[in-house]
Parts: C-alpha cells; sequence; structure tokens
C-alpha cells in the first residue's frame, strides 16, 4: 500500500514528501494526490500513515479455508496411499519371493556341485592314491580279523592274539 | 454487449484462456486415442515387456551304487549365447570372447558377421562353460551376451564300472549301459513359467507355471569298492598277459544281484567317443560278447546227468586212457586216465569223461537242461546290446555236437549267462534272473524297490549240494588249486578253450575262464572271471584273479571265514582207483582224504536219518541220541555224512547239510 501511494506521487511531491528531521514524511506540503486523467474524483492522501499500531490479525476465513485445504488433502493422500500401499507391498513381496526362490535354486544348484565334489574326493581311485603317498599299508583280507567267529574260530580275547597286552606294561589301568 | 470487450488485457486474457482450452482439448484427444483406440497394441507391448517367458529345467536322475555313492550326476552349468545385432564391432567382440574361452578367433569373427549377415538375433558362442570362463564373462557386464542355464552330466569315479553306468551325448541323452536303457525314466520334463517383472527384469509374481518333473534317481545293485577292484584286478591281468579283453561278473547268487561287473578295455565316459567304432566298444563285454566257455560247461553236463540219468558222483566213467576218437576228430586229455569216478572227472577235467557223460544222457535231454540254465537266451539284465550265446537245438546238431557241446564247444555263453547258471549250484537249484537296478525315486518322493528277481526251479536242492561237493574238489584237488581262498571254502571250475582267428582256424590264444563261489556251505558270492585271448590256461591265469576278487568280496561283504585258521591241504592224493560208494565229506579241508575214511575203525550207535527235518528237529534228535551234529546251510536237511544207517566212529561228529 505505501509503494502504491508513492508511485501515483509526481517528482515534486515525492521531492516534497521527503523525511523530516525525525524521519516522517512532512504532509504539510500539499496532501491532495494527482487526479487520474479524465476523471472528476479527487482524492486526499492522509497527512501521515502511522501502520505502528497496526496488529495482523488471523483472518478466521483463511484460517478455516486452509484448514479445509489440509484436510481434504489428507484425505486423499490417505486415500491413495490406501489404494497404493498393498500394491506396493504386494509388488515389494513379490520381488522379495522371486529373489528367496532364486536364492534358493542357486543353494540346491551349489549343493549338487559340491556333493560331486564331495564324490570325487572320496572316490576309490583317489582314496588308492591318497594311500600310497601317505605310505599306508593296503587293507587284505589277511588283516581282518572277526571278533565273533563261525566255523571254530576263537573269539579275540584280551590275553592273546594282536590284542593283547605285552606282559611288562605299567600302564596304570583306567578308573 | 459485453463492457470488457474492448479492454485490451481481457482481450489477451480471453486469448490465452482459448488457447489453454485448445491445447487441454488435444492432450485429451490424444489421451482418448492412446488409451482406447491403442489399447490392444500397448498392452501386448507391455505384456512383452513386463512378462517374461522361463523355462524351467529339469535335471536329469542322479545314479548311486547300492552304498549311495554317486556314479553320475548333472550339474548346472552356464552357456553363452550373444545377440550379433547388438554387437558394435564383432572384430572386438570375437578377439575378447576367444581370448577368455580360448576359441579360434578368426571363426568366431565369421561366424558372428554371417549371423549379422542373416540378420539373426542369437548365437551359440560356447555350450556349457567352466566355471572360471563364466566368472570373466560376467565381469564384462555387457548387453549383447545371454547366459542360458543349461546341465552337464559328470561322472566322479571316471572309468569306475564304465560299461555298466554308460554315457550321455551333447544333448544328455544316454547312448550306452544303464543311461541308455533307463532313459526315460532318468529324464525328466522342462516346465515353464510365465513371470510378470520389474523394470531391472526381476521377477515379481508368477502369473502361470507348468512345474518342472525332474528325472528320478536310480541306485544299481553296484558295490563301488568292490567294482574298483575288480576293474583294477582285471585291467592287470589283461595288460600283463597281453589278452584281447576281459570280463569279471560278481553276484549274489540268492537274490541276483549283481555287485560287481568289469570288463576291460573300458573308457572314461566324461569324454565323448570318437568315432563310430568308440561308440560301439562302449557295450559291456560281459553280456555283449559270447565265447566257447570250455570246460566250466562239464559243470552243467554232470549236472545234468545226476538230474537225467542214474549217474552219481562215484559211478566210474571210462575215460579211454586219455583218447577219443569220432568220425575224423580226434580229442586229447592233458592227462591219461583209464577210469575216473565222475566227481573225479570234474576235478582233473577229463574231456572224454565228460564226453562219455553226454554220450550217456543224449542230446535232447542235455539241451533242455541246457536251456533251462539260461542258456541261448537273455537275462534280460538292463543292458544294450545282450547276446543270447549260441545254443543249438536238437534239430540243428550233427552227430557229434553232443560229444563237443559236453565239453563247452559248439556252444557260445556270455560270462553274465554263466554267472546266472554258476549260482543255480549256490542257491540250492533255482535259476535267478540277475538285478542290477537297487530302487528307482519315485515322482511322489520315495524309493521303489525293485521286485525280487524271478525264480525258477532248475535242479533239486540235492543235485545243488552234490555239484558243490564235486566242485569244492576242483579247487582242492583238481585243477582250480590257485582259486583256494585262505579261511573259506571255495567251489569252481576252470575252463580254457583255444579261440579261432578271422579265417577260422584254431591259434594259440585262449578264453581263460573261472567259475565259482564260496563259502560252500552257503555261497554268498558267485564270481566269473574270464580272459579272451589269452595265451594261458584258465586255471593259471583266470583262478588267480577269481581268488583276489572273492577275497576282497568277503571282506567287503563282510562275510565272515568258515574255515579255522590255516591253510587246507595244498597237496591233494593223486587220484584212487575208484572208490567204493562211500560219500565223500563236504568240508573236505577239514577231513582226511577218502582213503583214511575207509580204513577207520567204525564203532558207535547207528546214524539217524535227518533228512526233511528242519533244524529244530535235528537239535531236538541228536540231543535225545546224545550224538554230536554239525549243521550247514538253512532250510530242510537234504544231505548228511556219516549216511543214515552206518555207524557213528567214536569222536565223529554227524554233516548235515540244510538247503531251501
Amino acid at each position: 500500500m505505501a509503494t502504491m501511494a508513492s508511485v501515483l506521487l509526481t517528482e515534486e511531491e515525492t521531492r516534497a514528501s521527503q523525511l523530516d528531521d525525525y524521519g516522517r514524511r512532512d504532509v504539510r506540503v500539499d496532501p491532495q494526490v494527482r487526479a487520474f486523467p479524465n476523471e472528476d474524483i479527487l482524492f486526499w492522501r492522509k497527512p501521515s500513515i502511522d501502520n505502528g499500531r497496526v496488529v495482523r490479525q488471523a483472518d478466521p476465513k483463511v484460517w478455516e479455508a486452509c484448514w479445509r485445504f489440509f484436510s481434504a488433502a489428507s484425505v486423499v493422500v490417505v486415500v491413495v496411499v490406501g489404494l497404493l500401499l498393498p500394491n506396493a507391498y504386494g509388488l515389494l513381496s513379490g520381488i522379495r519371493l522371486q529373489q528367496l526362490q532364486d536364492t534358493n535354486d542357486k543353494l540346491r544348484e551349489e549343493k549338487k556341485r559340491l556333493e560331486l565334489v564331495e564324490s570325487r574326493l572320496t572316490s576309490p581311485e583317489r582314496l588308492e592314491e591318497l594311500s600310497l603317498d601317505l605310505e599306508l599299508e593296503p587293507v587284505t583280507p589277511e588283516r581282518v580279523h572277526y571278533l565273533r567267529g563261525v566255523g571254530g574260530i576263537e573269539e579275540a580275547r584280551l590275553d592273546q592274539g594282536p590284542l593283547a597286552k605285552p606282559a611288562n606294561d605299567a600302564t596304570e589301568p583306567r578308573p | 454487449m459485453d463492457p470488457y470487450a474492448s479492454v485490451p488485457e481481457v482481450r489477451r486474457l480471453r486469448w490465452l484462456v482459448r488457447i489453454g482450452l485448445g491445447w487441454a482439448a488435444l492432450v485429451a484427444a490424444r489421451l482418448i486415442h492412446l488409451q482406447v483406440f491403442e489399447h490392444e497394441n500397448f498392452l501386448k507391448l507391455a505384456e512383452s515387456q513386463q512378462e517374461r517367458g522361463i523355462e524351467l529345467a529339469a535335471p536329469r536322475g542322479t545314479i548311486f551304487d547300492r552304498t549311495g555313492e554317486r556314479l553320475a550326476v548333472s550339474v548346472p552349468v552356464d552357456s553363452l549365447a550373444i545377440n550379433p545385432k547388438k554387437l558394435k564391432d564383432p572384430a572386438i567382440a570375437a578377439a575378447v570372447l576367444s581370448d577368455i574361452l580360448r576359441l579360434d578367433e578368426r571363426e568366431l569373427n565369421r561366424k558372428i558377421r554371417e549371423a549379422r549377415r542373416q540378420g539373426r538375433g542369437f548365437l551359440w558362442v560356447k555350450r556349457r562353460l567352466e566355471p572360471s570362463e563364466l566368472t570373466s564373462l560376467m565381469a564384462l557386464k555387457t548387453e549383447w551376451m545371454d547366459f542360458r542355464r543349461e546341465s552337464r552330466r559328470e561322472y566322479p569315479h571316471k572309468e569306475l564300472g564304465a560299461a555298466v553306468i554308460g554315457s550321455v551325448n551333447h544333448l544328455e541323452a544316454g547312448n550306452s549301459g544303464v543311461e541308455l536303457t533307463q532313459h526315460r525314466d532318468l529324464t525328466g520334463t522342462p516346465g515353464y513359467a510365465r513371470m510378470l517383472t520389474d523394470v531391472r527384469h526381476r521377477g515379481v509374481e508368477v502369473l502361470e507355471e507348468v512345474p518342472a518333473r525332474p528325472g528320478k534317481d536310480i541306485a544299481l545293485t553296484i558295490d563301488a569298492q568292490l567294482q574298483f577292484h575288480c576293474d583294477r584286478v582285471l585291467k592287470q591281468v589283461v595288460e600283463e598277459n597281453s589278452c584281447h579283453n576281459g570280463t569279471i561278473v560278481v553276484m549274489n547268487p540268492r537274490n541276483g544281484e549283481v555287485l560287481a561287473m568289469s570288463s576291460y578295455p573300458t573308457f572314461d565316459p566324461n569324454l565323448p567317443p570318437r568315432s563310430e567304432s568308440e561308440m560301439k566298444n562302449r557295450l559291456h563285454l560281459a553280456v555283449s560278447q559270447a565265447l566257447d566257455p570250455g570246460s566250466v560247461f562239464k559243470m552243467f553236463t554232470i549236472a545234468t546227468a545226476l538230474r537225467c540219468t542214474r549217474l552219481r558222483p562215484d559211478s566210474i566213467i571210462p575215460c579211454g586212457n586219455g583218447l577219443f576218437r569220432f568220425a575224423n576228430m580226434v580229442i586229447h586229455d592233458t592227462h591219461s586216465y583209464g577210469a575216473l569216478p565222475m566227481e573225479q572227472v570234474l576235478w582233473h577235467s577229463s574231456n572224454i569223461g565228460a564226453i562219455n557223460i553226454g554220450k550217456t544222457i543224449g542230446i535232447d535231454k542235455l539241451y533242455e537242461s541246457l536251456h533251462d540254465f539260461g542258456f541261448g537266451t537273455k537275462t534280460g539284465i538292463p543292458l544294450p546290446g545282450e547276446n543270447t550265446g549260441i545254443l543249438k537245438t536238437p534239430g540243428q546238431c550233427w552227430p557229434g555236437s553232443v560229444y563237443w557241446m559236453s565239453i563247452g564247444h559248439e556252444v557260445t555263453t556270455t560270462t553274465l549267462q554263466l554267472a546266472q547258471a554258476c549260482s543255480v549250484f549256490a542257491n540250492g537249484g533255482f535259476r535267478v534272473k540277475p538285478k542290477l537296478i537297487l530302487w528307482k525315486q519315485r515322482e511322489a518322493g520315495g524309493r521303489d524297490t525293485a521286485a525280487p528277481s524271478e525264480r525258477t526251479r532248475v535242479i533239486s536242492p540235492e543235485i545243488a549240494i552234490e555239484m558243490r561237493k564235486m566242485s569244492e574238489g576242483v579247487v582242492l584237488y583238481g585243477t582250480g588249486k590257485r582259486a583256494r581262498v585262505k579261511g573259506y571254502t571255495i567251489g569252481g571250475k576252470t575252463g580254457t578253450a583255444q579261440t579261432l582267428d578271422e579265417h577260422g582256424d584254431y591259434v594259440k590264444r585262449y578264453s581263460s575262464t573261472f567259475m565259482g563261489y564260496g563259502p560252500v556251505h552257503d555261497p554268498a558270492i558267485v564270481a566269473v572271471v574270464t580272459l579272451n585271448g589269452s595265451k594261458k590256461f584258465g586255471g593259471i591265469v583266470a583262478a588267480p584273479v577269481f581268488q583276489n576278487v572273492m577275497a576282497e568280496g568277503f571282506r567287503i561283504l563282510g562275510e565272515e571265514p568258515n574255515l579255522p585258521a590255516g591253510n587246507p591241504p595244498k597237496d591233494a592224493p593223486a587220484p584212487t582207483a575208484p572208490s567204493p560208494a562211500a560219500e565223500q565229506p563236504m568240508l573236505l579241508a577239514q577231513a582226511p582224504p577218502p582213503a583214511e575214511i575207509t580204513n577207520a575203525v567204525l564203532l558207535g550207535p547207528k546214524v539217524p536219518d535227518f533228512r526233511g527235518m528242519n533244524k529244530r528237529d535235528v537239535v531236538k534228535t541228536s540231543v535225545e541220541l546224545g550224538m554230536p551234529v554239525e549243521m550247514l546251510g538253512n532250510g530242510l536237511a537234504r544231505t548228511q555224512q556219516p549216511p543214515a544207517g552206518s555207524v557213528l566212529a567214536s569222536g565223529e561228529r554227524i554233516r548235515v547239510h540244510f538247503a531251501r
């Protein structure tokens, strides 16, 4: 508003309306505002407009309008989210499910590869090569002792045969 | 009249509104065009972008041995294909790919250019990549590379049982062995899924799915450890003796399960065959190769004599002093004998004795009996290329055929047929069909155990026991001494048949065989070893292999020894004059030679007749009479030593043999 008034002033009036020593406009200079062309309506301005005591008061209608807008917007957001959320959730769940299934498939494939590696490592040929490298004695039928006999074979006794303790063994018996 | 019409600002404002409305109308029209008229087209475009069809691979079933050891496994592998249309520079792509995949760069470049010229959007570069190659290729992250998931068949034990397991071609279709005969069960059915994907082509939802049906897992009756041992022993003996080839069959005579089946030469199923002839060599010789069995056939001749004639093990058979003439044929014996008890004809493998036995039987009964033993027909084992062998019908024979057939000539058999026939003696008289499949996986889960093998009665249990007794004499006193296994009673027969060259002339090469079983009182294992093109006799070269295989078989299967520690007598007594009709003891290793028994002073009560009783009745009777009894085998009492009515010597035990 103040700027509108200064736009309507002429140069003279502008100079005349310079601030006095106290920073106030001198209204003793012609208070009449320049008339509109071809108009008979004249305007006078107030000598001074002191907006120092103007207090901005809330417009209740604007307040209401704002709250109405906010409420409506909230409702719209809730409705939209409510409609889209299950879809989005389903989408994310679907992605997660597929990822888990892919992981499951990859783990199964990995398991198969590991089973194959295990079979190679435990093959009789490899075990035999290892036993030769480690200079182990080969398993021959003569080295197998059956503890329960048929056909008249004696039971293996701890005081006889390959399991017998030496006579001079001073080992303490286990408690 | 619009008072504001002349106001320039109002006019400008109105034009602005008109332009705005016009623009909105255009937008609305475009919207309607896209949403209504182009709806179907865009729907299809959206589907093609958002939906993806995926083939669900069906892995091939795994082949196990009887202990669960994996013999053949399919593992998923990636294969590389490219889109030639998306390549900016084929030469650079060819250079990069050939470096990583070790391919010919020029050839690859030519293929890519050819594909581009033809407008193709798909080109295989390499199938079944190695893991290192895959890692290097995926690191490139290019849009023109496409990885497809495939399957590769792996045989982790390489040559072990290769002829039994077989192999597959590049399409994973079986082309030999069990892989071929069980191809339908091993192969699954691929499935299909249509998925909704996001912008990154990640699956979001499965719209449609036809599940894949994986192939069935199959377990064989083979024991991998025993198979490995047989393969190794066979390879060694064939190479050392420069034989053409060799086979070993180890079988459970009670249920027909084949525990090991070796064939040499063999192959690595991981490597594809390089020629058609190499493919033919992948047949298992134990079922596809039929040879003259030679003297092993005498066991069947003698069994037929026991079955169809009045001849008994102690019947005296003339042996012509080692010479037999018929028409223009002359047949010799290795050692000359005037006459021998029938059991000693088997011990010493007298050709002339066997010929005279065959003459007594006659060609009709001999053919019928041999046919009952399974010769001349397929065993039905699930391996390709099975040979029936040759067994002439009486109508196809000439007068001399009965002589030749009695000694294992003019007839051809496979090693598996010999094992099946030998099992008849081992299991108390039944011909049991050989079985190779232990179980198959069910579609719904669980396992389908193979049905018990068919059993057909061929000879009576008494004859089976008599044959086992006689065959034990072969190992103790006859030509099969090298087949003895320490701690076990073994029965069997050697065989040596001269082979023919391509012109049909006999050469100094033999088909050397040893066929046998153990322990004699209740055999758990039957084994047959055949070496084709050997320069040595069966008793020299095949019997030691049999001994090795049986010893290892007993150990692996946990069959406990049935003899006390210490070997049976090494040197057998020379063949005596035909002995009186006193039955020979079954366990000759524990009993003194026949001459000592006839000289023994017999004191004591009379032995009752236990024949036909079950074990409980035998124990009850023996306890009541206070007579010590040793019971061997299972089932009903069939034979006994000493026989019923004879006097039991002091300190002697009655041995009663049971069979089902």
